[in-house]
């Protein structure tokens, strides 16, 4: 198999620790704490990376662990733009989206078949979607317990990429078949529909922040899905 | 106060009308019917066959559910009434989005001058993303109302094929295999394979008949589209042939193919020859020869909507990518919160 998996079970570990850092951090508040978190968020969103490469590269076609999941468990891994030390229960709980994706790539069979997206490039940039709604899912996973302001620069990058490969994806699809959403696909079809969520979710009112929160938990499962 | 109460009221609901909540739950709506068709297998149009396999894999999978399913429309979604209702009502709510920010945008440069006004790239990509998905909505509208599709449509040689009824053609270029096509039609190849032309004659060289199983009227030339093996019959000598690619997965245009012909015996075949190029074969008193004819099967799309549906998704994309970049926040939102 080489080291893909032995990466992806240090990882997981790694992400184990930060969780078990971040909850004590909260209790016991200490900068080292948060600087610890970060480092090892660093570290494990390097590993992910390194053993997508690899399934990408040496390990190709030796079926499980699933390249898309770890391309997507290592953008949810990275750290926030925000400083740590406002909200170390919520890097807690934010943690947790990437670890269930990193151990669903051990366990997920990758799909062999022709994706429905134009191009390998397309269906990269779809995973790094799905690992920003991840991230978004762990900031909404706290939200739904402490109302907070919302993600806006995880969601403006989330909007901006999914828009360019739902959009070229169209676009594409209309130059060589004459039209945008040919039927039936249902792999696009998905994906419109989590375009159209998102930018639901970036237009409901403030006011209402438990919705968003469940919206945007819901569309990041859709999002993750679409991109398998 | 008595004159007083109807403006408010249209007051309310122009600002419902162009609330983001209202755009928001049009597009959750949209969302929901579209995930329906992502998850339900939906209806195909054209191809009775296909339609056959279809509601026989429904029913297997749904049971007793399927009738009803079907009565709600849930297998043909983007066909149903509710989905086009729901898409006017987005382009309506659009409409009126639209008016209103350059109703804002024009008031805010007459009456606030001397103000900070908001940063053109914001508006601008506000303005974009509503002009975009109008022009999107009016281009799928186009295609959905003059647009025609003609699906798995075998072609082979260059003689012209005409579509739909329409003065549009598609045909094949014998030599590059090429698609040739009329100016308004989108050809999109699905998969080429090799064809065969097969004409028949006696011993004097008089043409004999041949015949496909599935085709009533005896013919001099047959042009054979091997995409699955294939029978044909030579009626008045009672010859049955049988070809079949000598190919794995996908075979290439050129690929070898097996003839069998069978004149008494059904099991022992009377000939048999592999057809690498043109090629003759006795059997009997008959001659058979073979002209390879390689084939495609392609899907040719007429859409007057093209151009429209092309502008509105450049211009959409655009106008959303930089509504998030800006982190644009709607007027109408801040006025809601207050």
């Amino acid at each position: 198999m080489g080291a893909a998996i032995p990466l992806i079970q240090l990882s997981l570990g790694a992400l184990l620790t930060a969780t078990a850092l971040a909850t004590w951090g909260n209790f016991r508040p200490r900068p080292v704490t948060g600087r610890a978190v970060r480092i090892i968020q660093w570290v494990t969103a390097v590993c992910l990376l390194g053993a997508t490469l690899l399934l990408l590269t040496v390990d190709r076609g030796s079926g499980k662990p699933s390249p898309i999941l770890t391309l997507m468990a290592a953008v949810a891994t990275l750290p926030s733009w925000r400083p740590f030390k406002r909200t170390p229960w919520r890097t807690a709980v934010r943690i947790l989206p990437a670890m269930i994706l990193t151990i669903g790539s051990l366990l997920v069979e990758p799909d062999d078949t022709v994706p429905a997206l134009c191009g390998a490039m397309m269906h990269a940039a779809l995973a790094a979607c799905g690992g920003l709604a991840a991230r978004i899912a762990g900031d909404a996973l706290g939200t739904l317990v402490r109302p907070a302001a919302r993600p806006d620069r995880t969601l403006a990058a989330l909007l901006i990429l999914l828009t360019l490969v739902v959009g070229l994806d169209a676009l594409i699809t209309l130059g060589q078949r004459g039209i945008a959403w040919p039927e039936p696909a249902a792999a696009r079809a998905l994906l419109a529909s989590t375009w159209l969520l998102w930018i639901a979710v970036r237009i409901l009112p403030d006011r209402q922040p438990r919705l968003r929160a469940a919206l945007s938990i819901g569309a990041s499962l859709l999002l993750v899905t679409a991109a398998l | 106060m008595i004159t007083d109460i109807p403006r408010d009221r249209w007051q309310t609901t122009w600002r419902f009308l162009t609330s983001d909540s209202l755009l928001a739950a049009l597009l959750l709506a949209t969302a929901a019917e579209l995930i329906i068709a992502g998850w339900l297998p939906q209806a195909p149009l054209d191809d009775p066959v296909a339609h056959a396999q279809w509601l026989s894999e429904s029913q297997a999978r749904f049971g007793q559910a399927t009738s009803t399913m079907e009565a709600l429309s849930l297998f043909a979604i983007t066909r149903s009434p509710i989905f086009r209702a729901l898409l006017s009502l987005l382009a309506g709510c659009l409409l009126l989005r639209l008016i209103e920010v350059v109703d804002q945008w024009r008031t805010h440069r007459a009456e606030h001058a001397s103000s900070r006004p908001p940063s053109p790239w914001a508006t601008s990509a506000r303005l974009l993303a509503h002009v975009g998905a109008l022009v999107l909505l009016a281009g799928l509208f186009i295609t959905h109302t003059w647009g025609w599709q003609v699906t798995d449509l075998i072609v082979q040689g260059d003689t012209r094929i005409p579509l739909a009824g329409t003065e549009e053609w598609v045909s094949l270029d014998p030599d590059t295999h090429d698609v040739l096509h009329s100016t308004g039609i989108i050809p999109h190849v699905h998969e080429q394979g090799p064809g065969v032309t097969i004409r028949a004659s006696d011993s004097a060289g008089t043409p004999v008949s041949l015949q496909k199983p599935t085709e009533a009227d005896p013919v001099i030339q047959l042009e054979v589209a091997l995409n699955e093996e294939q029978y044909l019959a030579v009626p008045e000598e009672r010859i049955i042939i049988q070809l079949t690619v000598q190919s794995t997965d996908s075979p290439t245009p050129y690929a070898p193919v097996l003839v069998q012909a069978y004149l008494n015996s059904p099991n022992q075949p009377a000939a048999s020859a592999t057809i690498q190029n043109d090629q003759e074969l006795v059997v009997g008193d008959v001659t058979l020869t073979f002209a390879r004819m390689p084939y495609a099967r392609l899907t040719a799309t007429h859409n007057p909507g093209l151009w429209p549906t092309g502008a509105g998704l450049v211009l959409l994309a655009l106008g959303v990518m930089g509504c998030a970049a800006w982190s644009w926040q709607p007027a109408q939102s801040a006025e809601e919160e207050t």
